[in-house]
Formats: C-alpha cells, structure tokens, sequence
C-alpha cells in the first residue's frame, strides 16, 4: 500500500515539478542604462550572453518606457560577437540571427501578430515578446544549439545633457521541466504497475491457500 | 487416491455449491469492474474532440494573455494534438484488455452455473435454470469472442 502512495506521489508531483522548473529565468526584468555612444561601437553596447541547446529557446521580453528613448536589440554569435567587439564595430552595421517577436492582440488569430526578424527597435515605448533559438523559418524556430550575445544600443533624442538610454529586458530559457516532468510520469507508473502486481500475486496466494 | 493432487479442470465438476456460487460472484464483480473500464475508455475516446476545443481555447487565451510567444502556442497545439490522439488511441488498447476479461470473467460465471448444473443435491428445477444460464453465457462469449462487430453503446 505504501508503494502504490509512493507511485501516486509521483504522479502528483509531476505536473506541478514540471510546471515551475519549465522556465529558468538567466535575466531579471531590471532597468538597464547604457550611453548614447553605444551606437557608435560594440564596447559601449549592453550584451549578456546565453548558451542553447538542441531544442531550447529563448524568451526576451524587450521594452523601453522612459522618454526620447530609442533602443534597438540584436542577437549575435558568441563568435561573431568576439569579432567584431575586438573590432568594435557599429551595432547598427551588424547584421545580427533572426528571431521571432510577437505581439499579444485579444481575439485575432496568434500567427497574424507574429513576424520574423533580425532587430527590433522601440522608440520612447513599446513592448515585444522575442523568441530564439538560433534560426527562423518564416514564423517558426529552428534550434541551433550553441553561445549567443543579446545586444542592445540606443540613441537619447532628448537635451545633448540627457546621454542615459534606459531599457527593460528579461531573458528566459527552456528549464528541465518537462524531462523531470516525464522522468516523474514514468517512475509513478511504474512503481504503481509494481505496486499493483504485487497486491494482485497477494491475493492469489491467499485464494490458493484459502482452498 | 489419498493424497493425490488435483488439476483446475479435474475438480470442476466436483465444486460444491459455496465453490461454485463464488466463482459466480467473482466472476460478476471482474465482468462489472471490466464492463466499467470499457465504459470509461470508450467515453474518453468520444469526447476527446471536445477535450480538444477546450484546450485550443485555453491555449489561445494564455498566448494573448502574453504567458508565452507564437512557438511556444505552436508547441502546445502540437501536444494538444499529441493528447486527442492517445485519447482515441488508448480506447483499442483498454477494450481489447477489457474485452479479454470480460470474456475470462464469464466463463468463471459460466463454470459456476456449470456446476449448478450438474450438483445433484440442488434440486431439479434449479440445476435446468442454472444450465439454461451457463448456455446463455456460453452463447454470449462464443459471439463476444468469435464477431468483432457486436459492441456495447453507451447512450
């Protein structure tokens, strides 16, 4: 009996494991401040790096809400990035990995708010919803596993004093959520498949002898 | 012989009335419990279509609710997908388990009235109604086991 609780406990645990661990936030939504000269080279950009593999993606929730504000996000190879940082390029020259964005309209079918991209830029406020995972094709994913450099850059257009670009970013990636989830499924089918054998042959020992 | 051990069919004819009507009851409650797993899969495999409707929506409504992007919607449809069809599926896997015990269970029913039957110290009456029983059994698990195309609906 306490096999068969075990298996159930399992059971139980692995939706609600996978659910929490589904998601592993690598970036906290937070303000971030770069210069006005990190349009002029990729020094002075903001990058935060992140690794992929097969079959992982990438959230980014992009958005900018201060005033005279221009910021604009690229995703680069960590090896085209070392490149051209050692060279400290213009951002705005750099082509950078397509990506999907979307935007949330009530009512209206998923795939008519949804494009592919290779920059994205909000001026003063906006909102996007970025997901990567190496490649695109059309407005579906392809994962191609390996280290990326999120980069942002921007303009001010207020007063020659006002030099700050603030911009809000959070980058989530896939968790172990659904292979735990799985892994769970599988151990609490299985230990109540034992469980249940094992009360089954019980009770034909017990009709046996009881004849 | 003294002490010699019996085989399951050698002490068929020989079960005494409590053996026989155990059999009976036994073989009652698996053919209910049986009976009740058909039911329950058959249903599941019926509604899954409405199963689906209700998560597309759901889905539908996370996505504009900005819990996930186009992709991640496109994942779930997928798995929504996934899901209805093990929904249809699993339907041919517990009927054909249930069918199989059904089956078991009547000829445990159909064992015990066999040995109604053939009990001489039941009276006459009872042992005729016990054999026309276990004929009806028998003729409902020779047509269970041998036409596929008799089935339970359930309204």
């Amino acid at each position: 009996m306490i096999i068969l609780v075990v298996g159930i406990v399992f059971l139980v645990l692995a939706p609600i494991l996978g659910f929490t661990t589904e998601k592993t936030t690598v970036l906290e939504k937070r303000p971030k401040t770069i210069g006005e000269d990190s349009s002029a080279g990729l020094k002075e950009s903001y990058a935060f790096g992140f690794s992929l593999t097969s079959g992982q993606k990438a959230r980014i929730e992009f958005s900018v809400y201060y005033a005279n504000v221009t910021a604009t996000l690229k995703i680069l190879g960590k090896g085209y990035y070392d490149q051209q940082l050692a060279l400290n390029s213009s951002p705005g020259g750099i082509t950078g990995l397509d990506f999907i964005y979307s935007q949330f309209v009530w009512g209206q079918s998923p795939s008519s708010n949804t494009g592919s991209t290779n920059s994205r830029t909000v001026m003063y406020n906006g909102y996007w919803y970025i997901e990567f995972a190496g490649d695109t094709n059309g407005d579906y994913l392809i994962s191609i596993p390996g280290s990326y450099v999120v980069v942002v850059y921007g303009d001010n257009d207020g007063p020659p004093a006002n030099i700050n670009v603030l911009f809000n970013i959070a980058i989530k990636i896939d968790g172990p959520g659904e292979m735990l989830e799985k892994i769970f499924y599988y151990i609490g089918t299985g230990v109540i498949l034992v469980a249940v054998l094992f009360i089954s042959f019980g009770y034909y020992k017990k009709f046996k002898g009881g004849r | 012989m003294v002490g010699e051990e019996k085989g399951f069919f050698d002490r068929l004819p020989l079960m005494d009335k409590n053996k026989a009507t155990k059999f009976i009851i036994y073989g009652l409650i698996a053919a209910v419990l049986f009976g009740l797993i058909m039911m329950i899969s058959r249903s599941i495999a019926q509604n899954a279509s409405t199963w689906e409707n209700l998560e597309n929506q759901r889905n539908e409504i996370n996505y504009w609710n900005g819990e996930y992007g186009f992709n991640d919607y496109i994942k779930r449809q997928e798995e929504i997908d996934e899901i209805r069809y093990w929904m249809e599926w699993q339907d041919v896997i517990f009927m054909n388990i249930a069918r199989v015990g059904v089956n078991i269970s009547l000829i445990f029913i159909l064992i015990g009235f066999l040995s109604f039957a053939v009990n001489d110290k039941i009276d006459e009456k009872t042992r005729q109604i016990s054999l026309i029983i276990a004929g009806l059994v028998l003729f409902v698990i020779m047509f269970t086991t041998f036409f596929s195309a008799i089935a339970i609906t359930v309204a």
